[in-house]
């Protein structure tokens, strides 16, 4: 049985790397991965409610809003961020569609449309419904969809 | 935001989930099961409750069963909603389950944490409270116990304190082919708690039965209005009129919509839903 009562040093996978850090026991996985520790500040805190998707992160490759997570359930996980990207197929497709205004939920759409992307083939109304996760306050969806789109390789090819 | 104020276990076993939780309990904690922890989580963060221990139940192998087993389907507790749909053994569970949340929030919820919920909004329930042989396995400290789904549910699914929901199984001969509509209806956006969600079931001898949520503080079924419902000799117009007019209770009134715009927005729903699906069966 895994228990944690008190601050405690843990492992994490973090974007194929172990990175040591102290967490506490009711420590969001957004809280752990934005700190000095760690500095991962690409996930990004937004409603903190998981209602925005600004911290979405992936888990074992599946899409994640890291202020939902306690940290000491993704020990034994592999996490990616943002950073962990380095110039993904998505992240080119952004820049090419300028699929951004502010920036700020810019990484959370990120980490969707790669993980779509990961998955094989899909229709549009999967990549709708999966986009749907995240809010963009400055309304770039449809640049946003296009981007996605062109690295999601459609099901009817 | 600063970390909870919380205690985290993760037991392997029931048992072990069981003796935590009295044994926090003994020692004046405040322990909630925990499942994909959304609700707990964003409960804390605006101090609507008093939690201040969580039992992590998904390590747990009996709360991890997805299986076809004996004629039967058997959905875990712990399963996240994207799992029941990805693999969508019974397609109404997937069709309700499907719609709660975002998709990327379903991959956090689990199904007993959608049962359970504190909040009105409970979608993957609405099927197990429309079938005859849905039964729950709960864990107690006097070992597994099976009860009847509707037998249990009276607003919410009851469980004693310390006890645990398992799993869910349904007869595989009551599910298969089973002719069913569900629709959720949002005032505005497609991702929004519902202004009312409805499930219809269309049964082998012909009657209908539906399911609610959102339209009062919990999911419900009504012999009543199955009755209305029921009655293919009178339009489906004329029946959801009736229908919503003999609800078991007035429709909320609240921020997603006044108890008017409910009730209008329930009876042409209805009526498109039992149009459809006595067209195709």
């Amino acid at each position: 049985m895994r228990s944690l009562t008190r601050p405690e040093e843990v492992t994490l996978t973090i974007n194929n790397e172990p990175r040591e850090v102290i967490i506490y026991p009711g420590e969001t996985l957004l809280y752990t991965l934005r700190g000095d520790a760690l500095g991962l500040t690409g996930a990004k805190p937004g409603c903190e409610n998981g209602d925005c998707g600004a911290c979405t992160v992936l888990i074992d490759n599946i899409p994640t809003k890291s202020c939902l997570m306690l940290t000491v359930e993704v020990e034994d996980h592999s996490i990616t961020t943002v950073e962990g990207l380095k110039h993904a197929p998505i992240q080119e497709a952004f820049l090419s569609q300028s699929a951004f205004q502010c920036g700020y939920c810019t990484s959370g759409f990120l980490m969707v449309g790669h993980a779509l992307s990961l998955q094989g083939a899909a229709d549009q109304g999967r990549l709708v419904e999966w986009l749907r996760s995240n809010i963009c306050r400055c309304t770039s969806y449809q640049e946003i969809c296009d981007a996605v789109q062109s690295v999601v390789r459609s099901e009817v090819e | 935001m600063a970390p909870f104020n919380l205690l985290y276990y993760r037991p392997d076993t029931v048992d072990q989930a069981l003796d935590l939780f009295r044994i926090l309990s003994k020692e004046q904690h405040h322990p909630a099961f925990y499942g994909g922890g959304t609700e707990i989580l964003t409960r804390v963060r605006v101090q609507d409750a008093r939690f201040d221990a969580v039992i992590d139940l998904k390590a747990i192998p009996e709360v991890l069963v997805h299986r076809e087993y004996q004629g039967s389907a058997e959905f875990g507790a712990g399963l996240r909603l994207t799992h029941v749909a990805n693999r969508n053994l019974w397609p109404l569970l997937t069709a309700t389950a499907d719609r709660v949340a975002d998709h990327t929030v379903r991959s956090q919820i689990t199904l007993g944490g959608n049962l359970l919920s504190a909040l009105p909004y409970r979608e993957a329930i609405l099927p197990f409270l429309m079938s005859d042989s849905a039964e729950a396995k709960v864990a107690t400290i006097g070992g597994m116990r099976t009860h009847r789904v509707r037998d249990r549910y009276d607003q919410t699914f009851k469980l004693k304190p310390g006890d645990f929901l398992v799993s869910l199984v349904v007869d595989g001969h009551e599910i298969q082919g089973l002719a069913f509509k569900s629709r959720k209806m949002t005032r505005i956006d497609w991702i929004d708690y519902p202004l009312v969600t409805i499930a219809l079931i269309r049964r082998r001898n012909g009657g209908i039965r539906a399911a609610f949520s959102g339209w009062a503080g919990f999911p419900f079924v009504s012999s009543r209005v199955d009755k209305i419902l029921s009655n293919g000799r009178r339009s489906p117009s004329d029946r959801a009129k009736d229908a919503v007019e003999h609800m078991p209770m007035p429709a909320l009134s609240d921020t997603h919509g006044s108890r008017a715009y409910r009730e209008f927005v329930t009876q042409y729903t209805l009526a498109g839903m039992l149009e459809e699906l006595e067209e195709e069966t």
